[in-house]
């Protein structure tokens, strides 16, 4: 897992996709890692308030 | 002239105009006609039908429509049950007169800036064919700007009302949270949903307003305070609107630059919350059939749903932590002017804008500078830039919530002089 807690790799999307019931098209993946590094790139932006990580 | 002339000219309009546009996706022909003779039976009688009496509108493919099922954009909707009443915004309209003559077209479940939908085509830039409408309300602001119906409803989230009324050169109206009622009205993220309309001109819009929200704006005493929001809402911005807000505060006799705090914060937030619950709503659907979905919606809805809590809580701190120092800049302003877009509209499948130098998704990035207004739940009227020839390109004027009685004011001023207002498509 990176810092930030999301899945960066095929097997922890899977892995984590199969927790909520949701299978990840094969043809799918690609994009949802793309998808998932735009939202990483977002989370990272939240640092900048000095927003607290709840324990 | 009658309701139902007004009504048969406009469905004459859509059937000789809308081929090449692609704002709307079903047509109320029946109920068209018998709302508009039900119109003019009362005005015959000597009767007040309303103060929109016989005008023509439409909706946006996500407010239930009686007898129709709301598709919200989604194929996997399209044999939903129908709607056994119309949402409650639909209504008012109609009590106040208001035809309504069909639904309109949009980026399928409201997720995306640019209405192009896999499933129910391209809506095309009344100004340039070759251009996006916007989205997600696409279908309202081409309908409005094509001239194929003066009003129209849309909703917004993230910017579903402001971008693609910004690059269709039209008014639109992103109102209050829960101003107008959100009853009946498929949602996205209720944290950040709103309803309103959009017109061609700032009275029909005030009118609609006051319709959609049961309220009157009234006048309004002294001189409304203007700012024009500095940093990351200068930045990236097509000149001309930097060059048109400028000329705003020259006209309305100064208006400082303001910092927003951490706009690109704000953005973010609205950004990752609007993923997770977009996905997580939508996880039953995903589960039974990922493939019946537009694969551009698809995969941001799969990504959502995969962020962990923890970046979601994350993103709820900073929306809290925010929000209060946001609502802090209306003690010193009652409008605040920024861009509406980055760029005008870009062309369709062109998929990248640039920011900071870089491509990015031209769907996911439009409301770079709407989305960190969407999160402190601000009212915000986007008005056209007067520029006739010219693509479209939008401003926000933004109060506080509550506060549309100075946003109009600041509009019918700037219209007035000829700063802002809608030109016709080449």
């Amino acid at each position: 897992m990176a810092d930030t807690g999301l899945p960066n790799s095929a097997e922890q999307c899977r892995e984590i996709a199969q927790t909520l019931g949701l299978a990840i098209p094969d043809a799918c993946l690609d994009a949802v890692l793309a998808n998932l590094a735009v939202l990483e790139r977002h989370l990272a932006i939240l640092d900048e308030v000095g927003a607290e990580r709840p324990a | 002239m009658s309701a139902r002339s007004a009504v048969a000219d406009g469905f004459d309009r859509i059937r000789r105009i809308d081929p090449a546009i692609g704002a709307f996706t079903r047509l109320c022909r029946t109920r068209a006609f018998a709302d508009a003779d039900r119109v003019d039976r009362i005005t015959a009688a000597g009767g007040d039908a309303g103060p929109l009496a016989g005008l023509p509108f439409a909706v946006k493919d996500l407010f239930d429509v009686a007898g129709l099922p709301t598709t919200a954009g989604a194929a996997s909707r399209a044999e939903a049950p129908a709607a056994q009443v119309d949402a409650a915004a639909v209504t008012r309209l109609a009590r106040a007169g208001a035809i309504l003559v069909g639904t309109l077209n949009m980026d399928e479940l409201a997720y995306g800036f640019s209405t192009e939908n896999a499933h129910y085509g391209t809506t095309r830039n009344p100004h340039d064919h070759g251009r996006i409408a916007g989205g997600s309300s696409g279908g309202s602001a081409a309908a409005v700007a094509a001239g194929l119906v003066p009003l129209a409803l849309g909703s917004d989230t993230n910017g579903s009302i402001r971008v693609p009324a910004a690059l269709c050169g039209v008014y639109g109206l992103r109102p209050s949270m829960g101003a107008v009622p959100l009853r009946g009205v498929f949602p996205f993220v209720e944290s950040l949903d709103v309803a309103g309309p959009f017109a061609r001109s700032i009275d029909l819009l005030a009118t609609a307003f006051e319709t959609l929200t049961a309220s009157h704006l009234g006048g309004r005493d002294g001189t409304v305070r203007v700012g024009r929001l500095d940093g990351w809402f200068r930045r990236n911005s097509d000149p001309d609107a930097i060059a048109a807000i400028d000329a705003i505060a020259v006209h309305v006799g100064g208006a400082p630059l303001v910092g927003f705090p951490h706009a690109e914060a704000a953005r973010s937030a609205a950004f990752l919350l609007t993923a997770s619950e977009g996905g997580h709503r939508h996880l039953a659907g995903l589960r039974h059939d990922p493939f019946v979905f537009d694969p551009a919606t698809r995969d941001r809805l799969i990504a959502g749903a995969l962020l962990p809590a923890e970046a979601v809580q994350r993103a709820q701190a900073v929306r809290e932590q925010l929000v209060p120092r946001i609502l802090g800049l209306f003690a010193q302003h009652d409008v605040l002017l920024a861009p509406a877009t980055p760029c005008v509209a870009p062309p369709i499948g062109g998929g990248a804008i640039e920011i900071d130098g870089k491509p990015v998704s031209a769907r996911a990035n439009l409301g770079l500078y709407a989305q960190p207004i969407s999160l402190a739940g601000l009212p915000v009227l986007t008005v056209p830039i007067r520029r006739p020839g010219r693509l479209p390109l939008g401003l926000q004027l933004v109060a506080a919530p509550q506060g549309e009685a100075a946003l109009f004011a600041l509009a019918r001023t700037l219209e007035a002089a000829g700063l802002t207002g809608v030109s016709e498509p080449c």
